[in-house]
């Protein structure tokens, strides 16, 4: 299945960053949008569906866990997955991620190979082509 | 706040952005006279700063040779010389000392939670009123292959 995902985040080379290294991570992807802030990412998932959304957690007016939020709020968008992009690494901060909505988190900065299986474990993409039930392991913490 | 320790962590997370996400190699020099950038005073070197809160508060800055930034941009998005904007560079800048910062915290002390404000370019007469305000600082030189940078956290 190829798989249709928005990137999220105010910075452009970061969006361009995380955009390529999908690309070339060999993760299915059909199509590969992005938005540089949580209002004109609601904006786009009220428009089309997509399979997943990568989000950075620190953005002026609505930060990441305030899109998972109002995404939460909406039936249609409440069941995609959300991958929250983070330079911040504390414990508790990483089980509010979780607590709120988001389906798992990638820390920055990231090697390539860490995107390319989060994705592919958030989509149950794995190896033995199953995925864990437990979202928030510690042991997935790449 | 231990100050060594947050310099050991700052040191690392440097190492850990700089040379993983932009293949950067890098030492620390050491210097009894470090705390001098050269060309600051002009529009040679861009100066970012990112306010935290937290166990403690302050702000970081980095002090960046505007054409290292311009190569780290280059490098970072892989786009050619001709097609980089003065855009992707202020923002690859502020991406820079928002991972640097997020990440320093993360190996200071992970389980403190440090809130980052919103990563801002600012001139050298800001930087010199934002200093005098400082109770505490670190200033960490950073010697690249052909360049040098510098990373400094001022705490209330």
């Amino acid at each position: 299945m190829a798989y249709k995902i928005l990137v999220v985040d105010d910075s452009l080379p970061m969006r361009s960053v995380i955009k390529k290294t999908i690309m070339a991570s060999g993760f299915n992807v059909g199509e590969l949008l992005d938005a540089s802030s949580g209002k004109e990412a609601l904006t786009i998932l009220k428009d089309e569906w997509f399979d997943l959304v990568l989000t950075d957690y620190n953005m002026p007016d609505m930060n990441g866990l305030e899109l998972i939020a109002e995404m939460k709020k909406d039936d249609l968008l409440k069941d995609i997955p959300v991958v929250v992009i983070t330079t911040e690494g504390s414990k508790q901060r990483m089980d509010e991620f979780i607590e709120k909505g988001a389906e798992g988190y990638i820390k920055k900065p990231f090697p390539p190979e860490e995107i390319r299986n989060k994705l592919k474990f958030i989509m149950g993409d794995t190896e033995d082509g199953e995925r864990s039930p437990d979202k928030g392991d510690e042991e997935l913490d790449f | 706040m231990e100050k060594e320790a947050l310099t050991k962590a700052m040191k690392s997370s440097i190492s850990e952005v700089l040379e993983k996400m932009f293949y950067l190699p890098l030492d620390f020099p050491e210097s009894k006279n470090e705390k001098e950038i050269p060309n600051l005073k002009t529009d040679k070197t861009i100066i970012s700063r990112i306010k935290f809160s937290g166990p403690f508060s302050g702000y970081l800055l980095l002090y960046i040779p505007r054409e290292l930034a311009e190569s780290l941009t280059i490098s970072f998005m892989g786009i050619d010389e001709d097609n980089i904007s003065q855009d992707y560079v202020t923002s690859t800048v502020k991406e820079i000392i928002n991972m640097i910062t997020g990440n320093a915290f993360r190996n200071f002390d992970d389980q403190a939670v440090f809130d980052l404000g919103i990563p801002e370019l600012i001139n050298f007469d800001d930087m010199i009123r934002e200093n005098s305000k400082s109770e505490e600082e670190i200033f960490i030189s950073i010697n690249t292959m052909e360049s040098r940078m510098a990373l400094q956290a001022i705490i209330y």
